[in-house]
């Protein structure tokens, strides 16, 4: 979106000052010039990627890194979860990228990034038509997210403590296995309902946004794709038996000293 | 800090978030807002606008969110003017990093534009 809808919103608000303000005219009104003005966006992100392709130079990867991270927050913003999801995978390719655990002359890799780009703006052709239908989009998301994570599982932490999320992350660097870690349930809970995971770790400690319980449960009632999806809980003294006996997760591992080594051969016997 | 949340300098390179949360700060919540599309135009234009709270997104070209408010603490006025991130990063360390900067709060994006005034009084009231 361009200044001159950032301007029209601005002005439409001043001159609607001391007026009743018709909200979801205004908020459909800037969905709207958001939506139309996307495909511009993805051609940036898509120049960025390939010129880094080409040049390896660092700030095109950087650029494209952050409109990609910008477009995950706005699509939010605007209530089209579609895009924000198509963004979220892709961000974290990228973040594969940064991390050196990908080839920068990975072709596939750029193909994939691409790919993803494409996905968002077919996504915004769909929102534009009026379509909430998205049905076809998440199937090529889904495999796109397969063919990117072949013979890879994809975990998700939920967790308010760092440290926690760190352990288990550690504990499973050398597996076939990607994590990803979120502090913030209801965060955690949209992305469960939207992308495939393999598994979930929990430690059920108070979470932002959402408790663990609550978040179990809503996974399980769902009819998403996570619904039928291994829970591990993590067992403290904070959550010993409320939260282990309503959420009722497919393993409990004790957080102690040996908490790394159960986790590791809990997803090696249960999972690889 | 005390005293009732009036005016909110929002620092933000995205203008269609900005534009959204214009709607969402000044209509829906009723703030004095003044929007700076970068850290180097807010640091400018602070002084003049006098804000009670710093509302700021984390990554922007440039400078960004962190820069521009380390940037901000450098100026006696406003060393110790409330702060409040926003960012889509949702990781714990990301989250700590931020908070460790001395801020009120973190806030995730997306946000609810309905319910971001909301927020953001709570976390002041929560400071107060």
């Amino acid at each position: 979106m361009g200044e001159r809808c950032l301007t029209a919103a601005i002005e439409k608000q001043k001159m609607s000052k001391g007026k009743t303000v018709d909200l979801d005219e205004m908020l459909n009104q800037l969905k709207q010039s958001f939506l139309s003005e996307l495909p511009e966006r993805c051609d940036q992100i898509e120049s960025h990627i390939l010129q880094y392709s080409e040049t390896h130079n660092h700030n095109d990867f950087q650029e494209a890194y952050r409109k990609v991270h910008s477009l995950k927050g706005s699509g939010g913003t605007y209530g089209v979860g579609i895009i924000s999801t198509i963004c979220h995978q892709l961000e974290d390719l990228l973040s594969e990228l940064n991390e050196q655990r990908q080839d920068y002359d990975n072709e596939k890799f750029i193909d994939h990034c691409l790919a993803y780009v494409d996905l968002a703006r077919q996504a915004a052709q769909f929102a534009l038509n009026d379509s909430d239908n998205f049905e076809a989009i998440e199937q090529q998301l889904e495999k796109l997210r397969n063919e990117q994570t072949k013979n890879e599982l994809l975990g998700i932490i939920i967790e308010s403590s760092s440290t926690l999320a760190q352990v288990c992350t550690s504990a499973l660097k050398g597996l076939p296995v990607k994590i990803i870690s979120i502090n913030d349930g209801l965060l955690a809970l949209k992305r469960l309902l939207e992308e495939k995971f393999d598994f979930v770790i929990i430690g059920g400690k108070s979470l932002k946004g959402l408790n663990g319980k609550a978040l179990v449960a809503a996974i399980r009632c769902s009819e998403s794709i996570n619904k039928d999806i291994n829970i591990i809980a993590i067992r403290s003294s904070d959550n010993s038996n409320d939260f282990l006996n309503e959420a009722k997760p497919n393993m409990v591992l004790m957080k102690d000293k040996s908490l790394a080594d159960q986790l590791k051969q809990t997803i090696r016997s249960n999972m690889l | 800090m005390s005293g009732l949340l009036k005016k909110i300098l929002y620092i933000e390179d995205e203008p269609d978030i900005t534009a959204i949360a214009t709607v969402a700060l000044e209509t829906v919540g009723g703030f004095d807002l003044k929007s700076c599309s970068s850290g180097f135009q807010a640091i400018e234009e602070i002084h003049q606008f006098n804000p009670d709270l710093i509302l700021l997104d984390v990554m922007m070209p440039d400078l960004d969110g962190p820069s521009t408010l380390t940037k901000i603490r450098e100026l006696e006025q406003f060393r110790d003017t409330p702060a409040i991130f926003m960012t889509a990063k949702a990781q714990p360390d990301d989250i700590k990093q931020l908070k460790a900067m001395g801020v009120l709060d973190v806030i995730t994006k997306p946000f609810d534009p309905m319910t971001l005034s909301k927020q953001i009084n709570q976390i002041w009231e929560n400071a107060a």
